[in-house]
């Protein structure tokens, strides 16, 4: 499904942020993204949405050659995957439900199934009674509730998130990563960068770790591995 | 990929356009001091412009009324024969642009001079035996501009003895039209100009407010002219909503001034106020749309970065 091929990223002050990086994910895997802060983790994913561009290699998803996407091909690109981010990102001026439904305007689909899909999610992430609320109005992890939610609206095939616990306690992300497990096992493939030693070890999934830029560790049903 | 290169260019749905409308207008509502700020001067414009252009269009008017009694008068020698007057007459005739001509005798110009007279109309009493006044043809023209040509041309004719037209005059009202003109132009301009300014400021003043909903929005794939639509619709509203205060502004004032010059002044009458509502309303409409697409593509540009 997602190949990179000796991929490097130097930014533009010559900072080096991925050094030569080869990994595939399959079709349903459950992947996590490791590694300190500063590793690369937001770098890889941003090269996957084609936020931004590698320095050089090869990047191939869905059979197709990520660098050779036209400009307009790009939305129709990202409409593959579902976003979610550590800071949630959703539009504080929209209830839940809004929220949740303006993933589908985006891409033109029908108000009948705009309402059908988003009921729909709001059950699967438990959020049916808080559908009228505004964000402010709810917790954290209700919050990345709804930007998960958001980001399956779409049904994608790949579902990427940065650090999606990382502003959430653990109980609330241990809730997200059930949540999560449950969308893998209901075909999602899911890549998730984190930095979450206890997450991790819990989970029990396929983990590749990434240390200035160069993947260290690749290893299915792996640990953090960091004794730290 | 030509699977998702058709789907990027299927045509716009009905529903995707509710959308911006319903986007751009509660931006709009959001934005409420820049957009009034940006609505005021593009009614401000509109309204300077739509005065400059009831001005222009009246002078005009005016002046074709005075084109149309702009004469020519050709003074005839006293020894000129009533042959020799029906030779002039029919030589004048051959040149193109005269339209009209009309002899006044000796008698006729005594006549009229009486009449001007009045009540003193005595004090001509003595004229009657040695008539002073000459015999003229008085001729009417096509054009203003071929006044000139036309009245040199009977000049030289055998038998004119002098030939007078109202020039002078002609040119001073046709210079000061021009000034008006040349002048709002320059007005138009400038306050196009500002309006557009403003509403470039406005849209980029939503573009600010909206930076995080446009970078969701290209995550979850919204394609750039799906996220542009919104900005450029609300420029477009403001443009229009402009215009329309514009056009309400204008139709009241005219309407009255024409009441109060049609009541006071009975010699000249003003084009009507319906003019405003059958041929200004839609140029303005038109107008301010353009200066607010304008406006928001100049934002757009400037401050939406895909
Ligand atoms: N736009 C950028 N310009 C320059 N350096 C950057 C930029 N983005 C990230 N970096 C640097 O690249 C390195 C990797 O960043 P990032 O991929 O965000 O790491 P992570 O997500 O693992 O914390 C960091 O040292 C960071 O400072
Ligand atoms: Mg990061």
């Amino acid at each position: 499904m997602i190949k990179f091929s000796n991929v490097s990223k130097v930014y533009k002050n010559n900072h080096i942020a991925l050094s030569n990086v080869s990994v595939t994910i399959n079709r349903g895997d459950f992947v996590f993204l490791v590694g300190p802060s500063g590793a690369g983790k937001s770098t890889f994913i941003k090269l996957l949405l084609r936020e931004i561009e590698p320095t050089s290699g090869e990047i191939i998803v869905n059979n197709v050659d990520v660098q050779k996407l036209t400009r307009k091909q790009i939305p129709m690109y990202r409409r593959s995957f579902g976003i979610v981010f550590q800071d949630f990102r959703l539009l504080s001026d929209k209830t839940v439900y809004e929220n949740i439904a303006f993933a589908m305007q985006i891409v033109e689909a029908s108000s009948r199934d705009i309402k059908k899909r988003v009921n729909q999610m709001l059950s699967l992430v438990g959020l049916s009674n808080k559908a009228n609320m505004y964000p402010h109005q709810l917790s954290g992890g209700e919050q990345q509730r709804v930007a998960l939610a958001r980001a399956l609206a779409n049904n994608p095939k790949l579902l990427i998130c940065d650090e999606p616990t990382g502003n959430l306690d653990p109980e609330t992300a241990w809730g997200i990563m059930e949540l999560l497990n449950d969308i893998n096992l209901s075909g999602t493939t899911i890549l998730m960068a984190t930095h979450a030693k206890d997450v991790v070890d819990k989970m029990k999934k396929r983990v590749i770790a990434i240390e200035k830029g160069v993947i260290v560790r690749d290893q299915q049903r792996g640990v953090y591995g960091y004794e730290d | 990929m030509s699977e998702i290169s058709k789907e990027v260019f299927t045509v716009m749905k009905i529903k995707t356009f509710k959308y911006f409308f319903k986007e751009s207008i509660s931006n709009i509502i959001k934005n409420r001091v820049m957009s009034f700020a940006s609505i005021t001067t593009v009614a401000a414009a509109l309204f300077v412009l739509g005065i400059f252009m009831l001005l222009v269009a009246n002078v005009n008017k005016m002046v074709t009324s005075v084109e149309d009694k702009v004469e020519i008068k050709a003074f005839l020698n006293d020894d000129v024969t009533t042959l020799k007057q029906n030779e002039i007459e029919s030589e004048i005739k051959k040149i193109p642009a005269v339209k009209s001509i009309v002899f006044e005798s000796k008698e006729d110009a005594l006549e009229k001079f009486k009449n001007q007279l009045g009540e003193n109309k005595d004090l001509a009493n003595g004229l009657d035996l040695k008539n002073p006044l000459p015999a003229s043809f008085i001729i009417k023209v096509d054009k203003v501009e071929n006044v000139a040509d036309t009245s040199n041309k009977i000049a030289k004719m055998e038998g004119i003895y002098k030939v007078k037209d109202g020039r002078d005059i002609l040119d001073k009202v046709i210079r000061v039209i021009n000034f008006i003109k040349a002048s709002s132009l320059a007005l138009i301009v400038i306050l196009g100009a500002v309006g557009i300014f403003l509403i470039s400021n406005t849209i980029r003043l939503t573009v600010y407010a909206r930076k995080k909903e446009i970078g969701i929005m290209k995550y979850i794939g919204a394609t750039d002219w799906f996220i542009r639509w919104p900005f450029l619709f609300e420029g477009m509203f403001l443009g229009l909503f402009g215009a329309i205060i514009s056009i309400l502004l204008l139709k009241f004032g005219y309407s009255y001034v024409v009441k109060v010059v049609a009541t006071d002044v009975v010699i000249f009458s003003l084009i009507p106020a319906e003019y405003i509502i059958n041929t200004l309303a839609w140029q303005f409409s038109i107008v301010g749309i353009v200066i607010g697409g304008l406006g928001s593509l100049i934002s757009l540009r400037r401050f939406l970065v895909l």
